[in-house]
């Protein structure tokens, strides 16, 4: 095989591979890459058994043997190629070796038997949704914020995707906050359906769009082929298949709030900035404390911390509405929310001191962000 | 040969054919499911798992299935842990509720009382080390104020105290739903009570406080030195206990030995029932570990209960944490550690008691904690506050170390090994007798451990 491709394309495929492959396994060919000629193409695979990757590359074969499999170290392969700037990179296979020769330096890679590398599994099912991958990218990124990982309730280590005809809801929660944004779908897919993707593979869904390979067509959209126990995602000539996390997410919209009994509407940077600072000075609990003042159309924010003291701060709001009324808030689940919260101004919704809040962009329909209060 | 014997039989002949790892990761959590019309099913743990035995191992393990069993044809792989069907029904489990407590999600602790709902009377376990402290607590919650009131219960860390008290919160709130109770830490009373102060809703913390029907709180030596947190507490109890509204105090220390502490505090806390939690024997450590395997729905080796509680001789805590880690490593293991296993598991945590600490650390510690100069202790100096401490050397020597008294009278200046054996009776004596002074010996020890 011998074959030259960009090498902006080709350091984004190897990144993606070598953060997908395998770590600390029992099973060292896991911590490698494949790397396979099909027609014209060279395919570029790599799995740690949870999730696996395959992202078809194309350029120039000059020479090709049906089908050449070869497996390489996907560390330094991708510490090789990263440190490289030229236009163009050469691939070329010599007794079981891979050589790559970009600009003026050449590295000879030892390789690995590929007949022991895992083949990644393929989806049978014709059913799948379309959404345009901007969008969907951007929902995972407001709502894995709202995740813990390491939760010890496996279903909210990941995200919940619920299905409803046209739209979609993505949703996150570690159990003290929950984030929610419903897209609509491209196509029809007109079923029911729900399904839990674990955290890591939202995370480098969101990526693998990030760094998506541009090609000659436009890949406007991310298609999910969801099936009982996998889940595929095919953007251009990437595919992106993972594991689903098995368990009942719980029944979370009882706790979304309907109606408030206060209503702020407040300029979004300032209130950041209010609260990052004020927050400095919260105790061990982070705790930040808001009192919303009605007569003055002000919230007051207020932190303190018994062994260095105290900081505080009021804002106007744009718009205020309800009673008086004294909260507490953990400061950086406050800050995750807001940041995520889009356009200039933010709602935020509250009842009694110890219901949750709601937190969105003052003019969005499509997302929410609930909080609970810390309690006194 | 039934169909896992069948299965562990081709696991056996594969595994000779293939590297440990690889036989690991694809072979791990397979199972034969059941033979059906001469097809083998195979349950394996994800798609990854299918697609490779499927590509790679369908030969041999068809032609190993069809020697054992020769009714199978052919072999289908299903993923185990197949999750519900894509279409499902709604059928949820009520688990988002919206509470008052800080989760989303609710969990054992009740928001109105702070009680955790795993501590209750029934898996307390019994013995002479903590039977007082037990029927008293049994007795308050079926006299509500009216028989022990305040009970005071106290000990040493791990023993106990705090399962005691939520235990008594939770028999009162089972029995009798009505009842207002709140358990709070010290540290908690003290910061609801800055809060209050903070925000100028004293009247609330007040009222809070002054409707209850049962008030327990948990570790109040560390109201030492905090007098505003003193008053409050003070003026709450008065209230209560003119009600005839019953309180629980837990310490790790009488209320003599908590220094500074107002007297007037001091003597209310002695007013009614003190209670003390000791070490347990080792038949009751023996009990506890027993309770607790059954707990968890473990079957340990009872050699292996009996070697934890023979080394973890004081803290109930650390029993438990030892039974953990031996069920951690059972699972890991899948097989019943040995009691040659169990040591080595518990090496790490047995050693830290074991620490060797010479004479001569324990001599300087001494010294240091009454402020004498080491020689002083040494020499042969009959003042008054010389004699004690040296005392304290020589009992600490024998009792914790097991230095002979001969050994200790070479090690201490040249004395006569009576004046050792006399020094330790009279200290054992007064550790019994005067609960400040035992107070100091605690503290000594945890000096010399906890270096």
């Amino acid at each position: 095989m011998k074959f030259v491709t960009l090498l902006e394309n080709f350091k984004k495929a190897i990144n993606l591979g070598e953060r997908i492959s395998g770590k600390n396994f029992t099973l060292p060919i896991l911590s490698n890459l494949l790397i396979e000629s099909k027609k014209n193409k060279i395919c570029v695979s790599a799995t740690d058994l949870e999730i696996g990757v395959e992202i078809l590359l194309t350029g120039q074969m000059e020479e090709e043997k049906e089908n050449e499999k070869i497996v390489v170290p996907a560390k330094i392969l991708a510490n090789f190629v990263n440190h490289l700037s030229e236009e163009k990179v050469l691939l070329e296979t010599k007794n079981q070796n891979l050589i790559i020769r970009s600009g003026k330096y050449q590295a000879e890679f030892l390789t690995l038997n590929p007949e022991d590398f895992p083949i990644i599994p393929k989806v049978k099912t014709i059913k799948n949704i379309e959404v345009n991958k901007e969008e969907i990218k951007q929902s995972l990124e407001r709502v894995i914020p709202a995740i813990s990982p390491n939760a010890s309730r496996s279903e909210l280590t990941g995200v919940y995707f619920d299905l409803n005809g046209k739209t979609l809801k993505i949703v996150g929660t570690d159990s003290y906050r929950l984030a929610e944004k419903t897209i609509k779908l491209t196509n029809d897919f007109s079923e029911k359906t729900n399904f839990i993707i674990p955290f890591r593979t939202a995370i480098e869904v969101s990526r693998m769009i990030a760094d998506n390979i541009e090609e000659e067509l436009d890949h406007q959209n991310l298609i999910i082929y969801p099936e009982s126990n996998q889940i595929q995602f095919n953007l251009g000539n990437t595919r992106l298949i993972s594991q689903l996390i098995n368990g009942e997410y719980p029944q979370y919209e009882a706790i979304i709030p309907k109606e408030f009994e206060n209503e702020v509407v407040v300029g979004k940077k300032e209130l950041l900035e209010s609260i990052k600072i004020v927050g400095l000075f919260a105790s061990r609990v982070n705790d930040i404390f808001l009192t919303l003042n009605p007569d003055k159309k002000e919230i007051n924010l207020v932190a303190q911390d018994q062994t260095f003291g105290k900081g505080q701060t009021s804002l106007k709001t744009k718009t205020i509405q309800g009673n008086h009324l004294s909260i507490s808030f953990d400061y950086r689940y406050l800050l995750d929310g807001i940041s995520v919260a889009e356009g200039d101004f933010v709602f935020l919704g509250f009842n009694k001191d110890n219901n949750p809040a709601l937190i969105r962009g003052e003019e969005e329909k499509d997302f929410l962000y609930v909080l609970m209060p810390i309690k006194i | 040969m039934n169909s896992q014997e069948i299965w562990e039989a081709v696991l056996a002949e594969i595994k000779l054919n293939l590297s440990k790892a690889n036989f690991l990761t694809w072979f791990k959590d397979t199972t034969l499911l059941e033979v059906k019309d001469e097809v083998a099913i195979i349950s394996v743990p994800s798609n990854f798992v299918k697609e490779w035995l499927e590509k790679k191992y369908h030969k041999t393990i068809l032609n190993l299935l069809n020697k054992l069993s020769p009714e199978i044809k052919n072999v289908q792989y299903v993923i185990s842990s197949s999750k519900k069907p894509l279409l499902k029904t709604a059928q949820k489990v009520k688990t988002f509720l919206p509470s008052n407590d800080q989760m989303l999600i609710q969990t054992t602790i009740n928001p109105e009382t702070n009680l955790n709902l795993k501590y209750t009377f029934e898996n307390f376990v019994v013995g002479s080390n903590n039977e007082l402290a037990h029927a008293a607590a049994l007795a308050v919650t079926e006299n509500l104020g009216k028989k022990y009131n305040p009970l005071f219960i106290y000990g040493g860390v791990g023993l106990g105290k705090t399962h005691l008290l939520q235990a008594i919160g939770n028999k009162v709130n089972k029995e009798n739903p009505k009842a207002v109770i709140r358990y709070a830490s010290c540290e908690k009373f003290t910061e609801e009570l800055v809060e209050a102060i903070r925000n100028q809703t004293m009247s609330s913390f007040k009222k809070k406080f002054r409707q209850l029907d049962l008030l327990l709180i948990d570790d109040v030596q560390f109201l030492a030195g905090k007098e505003k947190s003193q008053e409050e507490l003070f003026h709450t109890f008065n209230n209560l206990y003119e009600k005839n509204k019953q309180i629980v105090f837990t310490s790790d220390r009488p209320p003599k030995a908590i220094s500074s502490i107002e007297e007037r505090l001091r003597s209310r806390f002695e007013g009614g029932m003190i209670a003390d939690i000791s070490y347990p024997d080792f038949e009751t450590r023996l009990a506890i570990l027993k309770t607790k395997t059954q707990i968890a729905g473990q079957d340990i080796n009872e050699d292996i209960l009996r070697y934890i509680a023979e080394n973890i001789p004081k803290n109930v805590r650390e029993l438990e944490g030892a039974l953990n880690r031996i069920i951690a490593e059972t699972h890991l293991k899948q097989a019943p550690l040995s009691l040659e296993e169990t040591k080595k598991v518990l090496s790490s945590l047995l050693t830290k008691n074991n620490r060797y600490i010479s004479a001569q650390e324990v001599i300087k510690k001494v010294a240091s904690f009454y402020d004498l100069d080491e020689k002083l202790i040494l020499s042969h100096s009959r003042k008054k506050e010389l004699v004690k401490p040296r005392q304290v050397v020589m009992y600490l020597l024998r009792e914790e170390f097991k230095y002979s008294f001969t050994n200790i009278a070479e090690k201490l200046g040249h004395r006569d090994h009576t004046t050792v054996i006399y020094a330790c009776q009279k200290v054992s004596e007064e550790v019994g007798q005067d609960p400040v002074f035992s107070q100091e010996i605690t503290l000594i020890k945890d000096l010399l451990y906890n270096k």
